[in-house]
């Protein structure tokens, strides 16, 4: 990342470098993020991959201007939310997508398994079907360690609308996925 | 029946709400409303449970260096870029101060003025007085035919051009702009659009109703079209 630097004069070497270091730090801490958010919309991993990177390289053609940490996470989580539902958007009918992972729970059978991916399938065309605002706050706070206050600070937006939006996400999601609760046995 | 009452309240319950006094009074005795509740939070547990499954997705292992990688391939246009912009902006400034300041730019471009504007120049406060529709002075529409001149062009026919300046105007408008050509034919050119007209003939400059050829000027000193 710093081939070029050498070859400019003392001073702009020292900056370049003290932005290469800086950037390192912020991809080291905000690349699963980017990640996550593009996984949660596309849930492909090549097609999510590929978007957070694009997310990255732009954020560090901007990022003389982003070099703070809580903005530039805000940033890049923005950035990254409007290029996956992007891709998202032109690329419906891709018939592609993972097999949604299936956390490492007890099943008895291979039969809850495949009714445990079903569940999960339904439940995910149910968020994509949100509005935007609403669908990025389910995303951003199933994503570990986000509770509402870290999710406000991505969003740059008041955590009493977070919270009001979750609810109101989530409110909209049981009464589309009602029927599965009501179909399936009870444990 | 009782329980509708209470359903909208025990829902929100299920994903966090409060549940108001009555309402729980009532879920202590009715097992039917005790069942919804607990499908309802089944439900709320199921949607939390499949979000962060597949939230819980890991990137591939060198993810993290293909990042690297694509973002070196990127145009760096960080400090690079400022540094690009702010030399360009100082050549521009340069350019500007140096067409003002070199000595004899000023002189050259001010000593030879198309003699078409010099009779129209001197002729603008007698045409001042006429209709309202004559175009203003200075122009060449109607400029009168140069006295003599070896580099004078021929006067070429105006097309008919909108009135957009004030009568009481002209005048003074006529008058800005031959010093503006005299003196300024770079402002000139970035104040006006360019129209390449029709016929193929060079591009002019055309603010209607003037209109300002890209000529060679004669001598004519600054100082006399300031005065005038």
């Amino acid at each position: 990342m710093n081939e070029g630097v050498g070859r400019w004069p003392g001073a702009l070497v020292t900056v370049g470098a003290e932005l290469d270091r800086e950037f390192e730090d912020r991809l080291r801490d905000s690349s699963r993020l980017a990640f996550s958010i593009a996984y949660g919309v596309l849930r492909n991993r090549a097609d999510a991959e590929e978007v957070a990177q694009e997310a990255f390289a732009r954020a560090f053609r901007r990022f003389a201007q982003l070099r703070d940490r809580a903005r530039f996470r805000a940033w890049l989580a923005r950035l990254t939310w409007r290029l996956a539902v992007d891709r998202w958007r032109a690329d419906q009918r891709r018939a592609a997508r993972e097999q949604v992972a299936i956390s490492e729970r007890p099943f008895a059978n291979t039969e809850e398994v495949v009714a445990a991916r079903e569940r999960s399938a339904h439940v995910w065309r149910a968020i994509d079907t949100l509005p935007d605002k609403l669908r990025i706050v389910v995303v951003l706070s199933a994503i570990e360690g986000h509770d509402t206050h870290e999710v406000s600070r991505l969003l740059e937006i008041p955590e009493g609308t977070v919270k009001s939006r979750l609810f109101q996400a989530r409110k909209t999601l049981a009464e589309r996925l009602r029927w599965l609760v009501i179909d399936s046995p009870d444990p | 029946m009782a329980c509708d009452r209470f359903t909208g309240s025990l829902r929100a319950r299920a994903h966090g709400g409060p549940l108001a006094a009555d309402a729980a009074a009532h879920l202590a005795v009715c097992s039917t409303c005790q069942a919804m509740l607990e499908r309802e939070e089944r439900l709320h547990t199921l949607i939390d449970q499949a979000t962060r499954d597949v939230l819980s997705t890991e990137p591939a292992p060198d993810f993290a260096d293909r990042i690297r990688g694509h973002v070196e391939h990127s145009p760096r246009s960080r400090v690079l870029a400022w540094r690009l912009s702010t030399a360009f902006a100082a050549l521009v400034l340069v350019a500007a101060a140096s067409a003002l300041l070199v000595p004899g730019a000023r002189e050259r471009a001010a000593g030879s003025i198309h003699p078409v504007a010099q009779p129209a120049a001197r002729a603008a406060g007698s045409d001042a007085q006429k209709t309202a529709m004559k175009p203003v002075a200075g122009t060449t529409g109607r400029a009168p035919a140069p006295r003599s001149s070896p580099r004078a062009q021929p006067v070429r026919p105006t097309p008919a051009s909108d009135v957009l300046v004030p009568a009481g105007q002209r005048e003074r408008v006529g008058r800005l702009f031959e010093s503006l050509r005299a003196g300024r034919p770079e402002v000139v050119s970035m104040l006006m659009n360019i129209q390449r007209e029709e016929s193929g003939e060079p591009p002019t400059l055309s603010v209607a109703p003037l209109r300002i050829e890209p000529v060679v000027v004669t001598a004519l000193p600054i100082a006399s079209i300031v005065e005038e």
